[in-house]
């Protein structure tokens, strides 16, 4: 069985995070990413971003100047676990991948009673 | 006379033609500054140019792309983060503002059949070369 080495770059994309009274929202800039390859997940207050781009080529010309580099991108955040992890939200325009954390309602307090 | 270096690589004259239209515009040139936006990709060939600049999350309605005798221009905005309700920040590591940025041809381009599109945060841009700066392949008469 061959193993599958990932030989391409991986870069962090360039990220605005800001919180308001109600979320987190996050900006991370992954231009290129093919959209079906992009893999948000939140696991105890972590956020991972992942995504795959295609390399860009222009067949039948010959490259001239070349001033980024291809790659993928990954990049992980501690967020909080105080985040509704069913109400994440996430979506993914011109090149920008946008994320919504909205944070967990407060927990209600429960009363126990005592049995003797 | 101009005398071209050899062999003469069109592309380093391009780089060396935008540096100055720079210094014209008033770009830094310290060491150590920042780098153009956006960055680019170009590619030549006998049909013409090929160009992606890498530039994620622009207003695509501000995109302006201007071929000008030997000048492309690429104008766009990235819009700030919106203000409204208060917010704490926790990292800026993003760019916005308008931006522009000039390249010099290095040769005739139609100007009338460029085509650009901006998909997933790149914009394509495809130039071709005018009828007049085409290679011509020379037929060579043999007696």
């Amino acid at each position: 069985m061959n193993e599958q080495v990932n030989t391409r770059r991986t870069f962090a994309p360039a990220t605005d995070i800001h919180e308001t009274a109600d979320e987190y929202a996050l900006a991370a800039e992954v231009p290129g990413a093919d959209p079906e390859s992009i893999d948000v997940t939140y696991e105890g207050g972590v956020l991972t971003l992942r995504a795959r781009t295609a390399e860009i080529s222009a067949e039948g010309f010959a490259l001239a100047v070349n001033e980024f580099a291809d790659g993928d991108y990954e990049r992980a955040f501690e967020v909080s676990d105080r985040v509704d992890a069913d109400a994440i939200e996430a979506r993914y325009e011109h090149g920008v991948l946008n994320v919504r954390l909205p944070k967990a309602k407060p927990e209600t307090r429960k009363v126990i009673v005592v049995t003797s | 006379m101009v005398w071209r270096r050899f062999p003469w690589d069109p592309l380093r004259e391009m780089a060396r033609i935008q540096g100055d239209l720079g210094r014209l515009f008033g770009e830094s040139t310290l060491p150590g500054a920042r780098r153009e936006f956006p960055p680019v990709r170009v590619w030549t060939g006998d049909e013409g140019l090929r160009l992606v600049a890498r530039m994620p999350g622009v207003d695509p309605a501000s995109i302006d792309v201007v071929v000008e005798g030997d000048t492309l221009t690429v104008k766009g905005e990235r819009p700030a983060p919106g203000k409204g309700e208060e917010r704490t920040w926790h990292r800026r590591e993003r760019g916005a503002g308008r931006f522009a940025r000039r390249f010099a041809l290095p040769f005739e381009i139609d100007a009338q059949r460029v085509e650009a599109s901006y998909l997933n945060g790149l914009l394509n841009v495809t130039l071709p070369r005018s009828e007049a700066a085409r290679p011509k392949k020379i037929a060579i008469a043999t007696a």
